[in-house]
């Protein structure tokens, strides 16, 4: 049930609802891909196992998130949720798992991207495919600093890392409004600074997700984190351990 | 993936004249984003056809498979002719196999190239497929393989066999390295045989190729070229090639301020494993999934004669467990 209780740190017990923006932040090799990629997984298990049955479009530029790691995902979610039954004979086998897990990826379209005209090219294919196919709930995006180095010579005057995640932020967002979905992106945390204090149009970011990493330890919103066997809420770490965690200097 | 071509891959594409289809570079729409962005009403006047007609092509065009879907990576796993290693690799849920981004870490003449040539050896030798290999330092030995295959008492046939298909090319500066692979990607999408035959790419070692981008700007610069490499790498390994990057690392006191340069800072003596830090910043660091570490044993005496031995530490994976490690031995056969 680990994995429900990521969900449920993240969006609280009643979840998230259409039309929602939630933003994964923190810094490098803290885990925001893992948990997007569980998140997802949580929405494109079937409702029987406690998942939502969307279809889902990733935009991947970082491509951490492959087929093979999705696929692992969405098994473990399955598996947590069996081991919930109170009937041993109502678990299903592994094949059965396997089967199942191959239908929720068949509902996945990856729209990978290379470069920065990709990405422009990814979002407005998302439009027309979310017209083409209603089932779509679910827009992420992994992850919207990945391109800001790019296209290094060509740029006379390079913007700030602010205004290039806030301009990405707001083209998602505007597609998520347009058609009526989710949107969930991860971003690193050094590209939330507004250090030159840019005026920009607000955001209507939902949630956020904070992710840290003190100590080899990575918390979710203070929450400790454990990534074997899937992500989900260490609970084996004290609260007086994850306070003085985050009460030291970093 | 041109846009010429994609057009016509769709049903309202194909109707389209030669001279329509011109038209689209006389003014300037190229590239498929330059077409999405025209004005519909543009289009319409242009092409002398209907807004509904041009609407439908665009819709056509967006649900297309284009180069950068996720063709599907093979699913089957290689070995790495090393039993030790790839008994870890199986331990930390990462077995050798195609599509993978290793990083190879360690300080210099620690024995990261001899684990490549070994990588290199074993690969077309088990595989019958053939492997990039990019010398940045331009020091690969030819020697060197051709001992590994007398150690291992092949015969003639066999080892000129091998020796071909370790194909060597030599990259002084991340921009060659990007042009090489660009051109690794075009050969495949023409389906050039011995594109199509080479399954890994190892590159010994990429640090050397930045070891000069001093300075503020060239910082930047470095970030954009090891930017449009991890791209390219990337697309690469959708494409089914696996990647192992050599990269260097130094000890750093203080691991909050590891230079991004990978400057070595403080007393050797006074820092422990764990804060031995590879090169090229933080960016690069999460490019790999899984980084291993070549490192000495910690009780052995740098001065006295090298036995050999070497740890293998997993310090970072993407997918899986890490801190795990192995014991290696560099043999005149290879890394056994």
């Amino acid at each position: 049930m680990g994995s429900h209780q990521l969900h449920f740190a993240v969006f609280g017990s009643c979840g998230f609802e259409a039309d929602t923006l939630v933003e994964i932040s923190g810094p490098g090799n803290s885990g925001k891909s893992l948990v997007l990629q569980q998140l997802v997984a949580h929405c494109l298990v079937p409702y029987k196992f406690g998942g939502r049955q969307w279809s889902v479009l990733l935009i991947n530029l970082s491509h951490k998130i492959n087929r093979e790691s999705l696929a692992k995902s969405i098994r473990m979610e399955l598996k947590a949720y069996s081991v919930g039954e109170v009937i041993a004979a109502k678990c299903p086998t592994e094949e059965q798992l396997a089967e199942i897990a191959g239908e929720c990826m068949s509902r996945v379209r990856f729209l990978n991207c290379f470069a920065n005209d990709d990405v422009s090219t990814s979002l407005i294919d998302a439009r027309y495919a979310i017209i083409n196919d209603p089932g779509i709930q679910l827009v992420a995006m992994d992850t919207l600093s990945e391109f800001y180095w790019l296209d290094e010579p060509k740029i006379a005057k390079r913007m700030s890392m602010y205004r290039h995640y806030r301009l990405l932020q707001a083209r998602l967002e505007k597609l998520c409004k347009d058609a009526i979905v989710c949107g969930m992106y991860t971003v690193e945390s050094a590209f939330l600074e507004n250090r030159f204090g840019e005026n920009l149009p607000e955001a209507g970011i939902k949630y956020h997700v904070r992710m840290q990493k003190i100590q080899n330890q990575i918390l979710l919103n203070g929450l400790p984190l454990s990534f074997s066997n899937g992500i989900h809420l260490d609970t084996n770490t004290s609260k007086e351990i994850t306070e003085a965690l985050l009460t030291q200097p970093s | 993936m041109d846009l010429r071509p994609m057009i016509l891959q769709t049903c309202t594409g194909r109707l389209l004249s030669e001279y329509q289809l011109n038209l689209l570079r006389k003014n300037n729409i190229c590239s498929l984003i330059d077409f999405y962005d025209a004005d519909e009403k543009k289009l319409h006047e242009l092409w002398a056809i209907n807004i509904q007609s041009v609407r439908e092509l665009k819709k056509e065009l967006s649900l297309l498979p284009k180069g950068s879907v996720d063709e599907g990576t093979p699913d089957f796993n290689y070995d790495t002719g090393i039993e030790e290693l790839d008994k870890l690799l199986d331990s930390v849920e990462q077995p050798f196999k195609p599509g993978r981004v290793w990083e190879l870490c360690g300080q210099p003449g620690v024995g990261k190239t001899q684990l490549l040539y070994t990588l290199a050896l074993n690969f077309v030798w088990k595989h019958s497929q053939a492997v990039l290999f990019i010398d940045t330092k331009r020091e690969f030995s030819c020697k060197r393989i051709q001992d590994m295959l007398r150690a291992r008492e092949v015969d003639e046939e066999a080892s000129e066999r091998a020796m071909k298909g370790i194909r060597v090319v030599q990259a002084a500066t991340g921009a060659d390295i990007n042009d090489l692979l660009k051109s690794f990607d075009h050969q495949l999408t023409a389906e050039t045989h011995a594109s199509m035959q080479t399954k890994l790419v190892l590159i010994d070692s990429l640090a050397a190729c930045f070891a000069f981008y001093r300075g503020r700007r060239m910082r930047d610069v470095r970030k954009s070229v090891l930017t449009e490499l991890a791209c390219k790498i990337r697309k690469l390994a959708l494409r089914g090639v696996a990647f192992v990057i050599g990269n260097v690392s130094f000890f750093e006191n203080n691991k909050d301020s590891c230079g991004d340069d990978g400057e070595q800072n403080g007393d050797d003596e006074e820092v422990t494993r764990q804060q031995l830090e590879p090169m090229l910043g933080s960016y690069w660091s999460s490019v790999a999934t899984l980084r291993l570490s070549v490192e000495l044993p910690e009780e052995e005496d740098f001065t006295l004669q090298d036995d050999g031995l070497r740890f293998i530490y997993v310090i970072s994976n993407t997918y899986g467990p890490d801190g795990e490690h192995c014991l290696l031995r560099i043999t005149d056969a290879g890394v056994v």
